[in-house]
């Protein structure tokens, strides 16, 4: 998504993060208890995956999160005045690219193309990336891999041992 | 929503690989709400409407568990 906003930041597409509820909360990312502790993990976020991208952060009940849907990896596209333009239930960021050329830049060709609006739905299939998963979860900590996939998950993130 | 902030995945009483709270939210066509978040770097109070005035807005949410 780095990438993304950065390949449309020259054509008026601004690109921001929103830091809501910890999806998997475990040892080193517990739930939020305070929006310090938000702020917190949201900076450590930014630093160590090197995000760029204004991140804002949702207050402690979701409001804008519930607002939107709740979902925990959901990308939003939202055309200047606020109309909706496409609405995400997971990140595939092949198809946000693939939203931002039909949606965003059939919007900005309707006029001089004579385009008329249309709509469409569709199920949209993500890798199930388990491994990914895992080795990303180490940073949460094991309750995150012990949640998802018992004792079967911490043996494959730290051996037979299945603790770090 | 009580237990917003749930100690345990997954949360009880919320399905994380059903979308029921996602089809309630706005449609496509339709005017997003808008909503006041907090700037990380800043500090300040940031209106999504203020946002998209002036251009689109890419909004992804997440958290880094």
């Amino acid at each position: 998504m780095e990438d993304i906003a950065e390949r449309y930041v020259d054509r008026s597409v601004r690109s921001v993060f929103v830091y809501v509820r910890e999806a998997h909360p475990a040892e080193n990312l517990p739930p939020h208890v305070s929006m310090d502790m938000k702020r917190d993990h949201a900076r450590q976020f930014r630093e160590e995956q090197k995000i760029k991208r204004p991140i804002l952060l949702d207050d402690m009940t979701g409001t804008c999160h519930r607002a939107f849907g709740t979902l925990p990896n959901m990308t939003w596209l939202i055309e200047r005045g606020g109309l909706i333009l496409y609405k995400a239930a997971w990140t595939r960021p092949d198809d946000v690219i693939a939203a931002l050329d039909e949606s965003w830049g059939g919007y900005q060709r309707r006029r001089q193309d004579d385009l008329m609006p249309a709509y469409s739905e569709r199920m949209i299939w993500r890798a199930g990336e388990d491994d990914r998963f895992i080795e990303l979860s180490k940073r949460s900590g094991p309750q995150a891999i012990e949640e998802m996939f018992g004792k079967e998950g911490l043996v494959k993130a730290y051996g037979e041992k299945g603790e770090p | 929503m009580d237990d917003y902030n749930y100690a345990h995945f997954p949360p009880t009483g919320e399905k994380a690989d059903k979308f029921e709270r996602f089809y309630e939210a706005p449609n496509v066509g339709t005017i997003a709400p808008d909503m006041a978040l907090e700037d990380l770097e800043s500090g300040e109070t940031r209106h999504l409407k203020d946002l998209w005035k002036s251009g689109a807005v890419l909004m992804d949410f997440g958290s880094y568990s």
